[in-house]
This record gives C-alpha cells, sequence and structure tokens, in this order.
C-alpha cells in the first residue's frame, strides 16, 4: 500500500460541508392537543410536544376535514398578532441544506455540497467537440496534479485532449481560485492505446496562475495506491446530465463492491446516481473530501436513473502515471 | 467555431506503461479559449456502458 499526503490541509477545508444529522422527532399534529405538554428549550428556541397519533385517523372524518380552517388563515392572524421576538432573535445563521428523499421507488443517492477547494470542474476540447467532467487536485512534487478520468484527457484508445483547463471550487459560473490550463496530460498507455476500462485515469499538469503554483493556492489531497478493496468511500463531481446541471458539486457516499457485470475491468462500485460531467470527478477513502483519493469516477450502465458508480482500481500502472505527472516540470 | 491546437510528444513517455502528451498551447491562448458560452455549451463526456441483460442483474432486497 502507498500513501501520499500534502501538508495543506488547512485550505482542504472550505467546503467540510456541515452536512447535519438531524433527528427530526414527531411532525404535523392532526389531533388537537393540549398545550400543557409542550416543553421549551434553551431560551424558548425550540419547542416540542409529544403527541399520541392513535387517535388522529379517527378524529378526521369527512365533516371535519372539510370544515378545516385553511393554515394560510391561521398564518394571517399570526401576522396580525405581531412578531414578538426580538431582532437579534431572528433567523441568524449559516446557510444549511438537507437533502430530502423521493418518493418510494426513487430512493436519491447523493448529497449536495457547498464547494470545496481543490475540487472542480475540467474543461477540454476532443475530436472537435467541448466536454466538461470533474477533477481534483493531488499531492505532487510539482504542485500542479490534477487528477480525472482517463476518457477526460484521452479519447482511449486515440488522442489527447486539447483546450484542457481545470475550474477548482466551481460553483454557477464562477471560478473562485481562477482557471487552470494545462500543459501536459499523462494516463496509462493501456488506456491511450487500448481503451483498457482497468485504467481509466489520466493526471493534468496545470501551469502556475499568477505566479503560484495550484496546490499552494487550492491545497492537494493526499493519494493512495493498491489499498485494499471492499472500503467505503466518498466521491464527488459536478454531474451536469440531466436531472442535473452541473453547476454545482455533489457527492456520494458508500462501500464499494465488484462490477458483477463485468469483472474483468477489476472495478469497484458504490451506491450512487450522478450523471454525465462527474467524470473524473475523486474518490476518498472515508465519509469526506479529506481523506486519500484513491479513484475517480469512471462509468455506469445505462437505464434510468443508474444506481451505481464505478471506478478503476488504483494500482501500480496509474501510480506510475501519476508519479510520472507529479514528478515532471510545472 | 473550435479551435484545434496541436500537442507535442503524444505517445509513450519514458517507459511504455505511461502515455503522455505536452501542450503546445500557451495558457493564455487555453483561458481565451473558455468563454463563459463555450463552457456552458461543453457536453458531458461519460462512459455508459449497455445495461446489463436482465436475467443477469442481482437480485435487490
Amino acid at each position: 500500500m502507498t500513501k501520499s499526503k500534502t501538508l495543506a490541509t488547512s485550505l482542504l477545508s472550505l467546503s467540510a460541508a456541515a452536512l447535519l444529522a438531524v433527528c427530526a422527532a414527531g411532525g404535523a399534529s392532526a389531533a388537537p392537543a393540549s398545550p400543557q405538554n409542550a416543553s421549551h428549550q434553551e431560551g424558548a428556541q425550540v419547542a416540542s410536544q409529544s403527541v399520541d397519533g392513535s387517535n388522529a385517523a379517527d378524529y378526521w372524518t369527512a365533516d371535519r376535514m372539510r370544515a378545516a380552517v385553511p393554515g394560510d388563515v391561521l398564518a394571517a392572524k399570526a401576522l396580525e398578532r405581531g412578531n414578538t421576538s426580538s431582532a437579534a432573535a431572528v433567523e441568524k445563521g449559516s446557510s444549511t441544506r438537507i437533502t430530502g428523499k423521493a418518493g418510494k421507488g426513487k430512493t436519491v443517492l447523493h448529497v449536495d455540497e457547498n464547494p470545496v477547494s481543490h475540487i472542480g470542474k475540467v474543461f477540454f476540447t476532443m475530436g472537435g467537440s467541448n466536454y466538461v467532467c470533474s477533477g481534483n487536485s493531488v499531492v505532487s512534487n510539482n504542485k500542479s496534479t490534477v487528477s480525472t478520468a482517463g476518457h477526460c484527457v484521452n479519447e482511449g484508445p486515440g488522442a489527447f485532449a486539447t483546450n484542457f483547463v481545470f475550474v477548482p471550487a466551481y460553483l454557477d459560473g464562477a471560478a473562485p481560485y481562477g482557471k487552470w490550463a494545462a500543459k501536459a496530460l499523462y494516463t496509462p498507455t493501456q488506456w491511450s492505446s487500448a481503451g483498457d476500462m482497468q485504467y481509466d485515469t489520466g493526471f493534468a499538469v496545470v501551469s502556475p496562475l499568477n505566479g503560484q503554483n495550484l496546490a499552494d493556492v487550492v491545497g492537494s489531497s493526499g493519494v493512495q495506491f493498491n489499498a485494499a478493496r471492499g472500503l467505503t468511500y466518498k466521491s464527488y463531481g459536478y454531474p451536469a446530465a440531466a436531472p442535473f446541471n452541473g453547476q454545482s458539486l455533489v457527492s456520494c457516499t458508500g462501500a464499494a463492491s465488484d462490477d458483477p457485470y463485468n469483472p474483468q475491468f477489476n472495478s469497484q462500485g458504490i451506491p450512487c446516481d450522478m450523471t454525465g460531467g462527474s467524470s473524473g470527478g475523486p474518490w476518498f477513502i472515508g465519509t469526506s473530501s479529506g481523506g486519500y483519493q484513491n479513484s475517480i469516477n469512471s462509468y455506469g450502465y445505462s437505464g434510468a436513473p443508474s444506481k451505481v458508480m464505478y471506478g478503476p482500481y488504483w494500482g501500480s500502472v496509474i501510480q506510475q502515471a501519476y508519479s510520472s505527472a507529479s514528478s515532471s516540470a510545472n | 467555431m473550435h479551435h484545434h491546437p496541436r500537442t507535442d510528444a503524444t505517445g509513450p513517455s519514458d517507459d511504455d506503461a505511461v502515455s503522455h502528451s505536452v501542450v503546445s498551447q500557451t495558457p493564455e491562448d487555453i483561458l481565451a479559449y473558455w468563454t463563459q458560452e463555450r463552457m456552458a455549451e461543453s457536453e458531458p463526456r461519460e462512459i455508459r456502458l449497455p445495461e446489463p441483460e436482465a436475467e443477469a442483474e442481482p437480485e435487490e432486497n
């Protein structure tokens, strides 16, 4: 097992996307409940109330449902009573997103994320068309190496991409850390000459921007090769194909398992419904973007929606490609 | 219209296990190429393999 880790981790946590585990108890109560059961906590910020719901269904007869007062009438009355909260107590806090779940049969397998400084989109030209994928700044000797998918740097088999640029922490068209142009692209020869799915990984070495190296600006992830199989991973990407729009970062987390359909690929998959555009996004061992990178988003199977994202096993061959890129001049 | 810059040294590098391409464009040329419009119109590049045969699909719990 081989690990390389950067010390520039202080830059990694812009996102640390405060995913809050929220355990919501109770919910809407149907039948009237006695107010004396309500309890108030922490300076009256939160009130909770136990409700015995066993009789709620019986309570809502057809007549009662027809006679029920619309909620907006109650809201209007609340407005008439006026706002009794002090200005200091009202709605101040950081933005928080909590992803919901679709109905039965449409389980959502991704989480919306805030931007992460070292993860971004890559744009390139291949075969006369412009494409978009995802990428990540990785620890390297030249402090200028970006990981992505092999099919995002080379046709596999075929020609290398041109006009390759990395946009870290992309969000809604904004490039807060600038756009970094590639000066060299690397991939295992098995990918560039045969399109062998086992080796669908590529690396771009980018030029300095405003006199600074990429890793010094956005940080860089450690990398690991020849790791055990079946680990838990968190993958990131910018899915652009429907139902996504490619404008923000998304993640999936899960335990990896072998591809049951094409075991010769030697790849592993995690539960994930990311679509095209997420290709090349990093897989981190563990459950955060601060882990060692150990694969990339590579492929899925057709069918709507896709439920598994597969990534290549990062063994010695991909390590060679990484080492060549990492040690090249920037 | 797409610009098709030339790349040099395409092919296997110092050892045959790794191929690389040295980009001959300047960074300024590449950055100038990527207008907001081109970025917005870029297509996702993805590998989507044919759906496995139904009988080969593992059962869901």
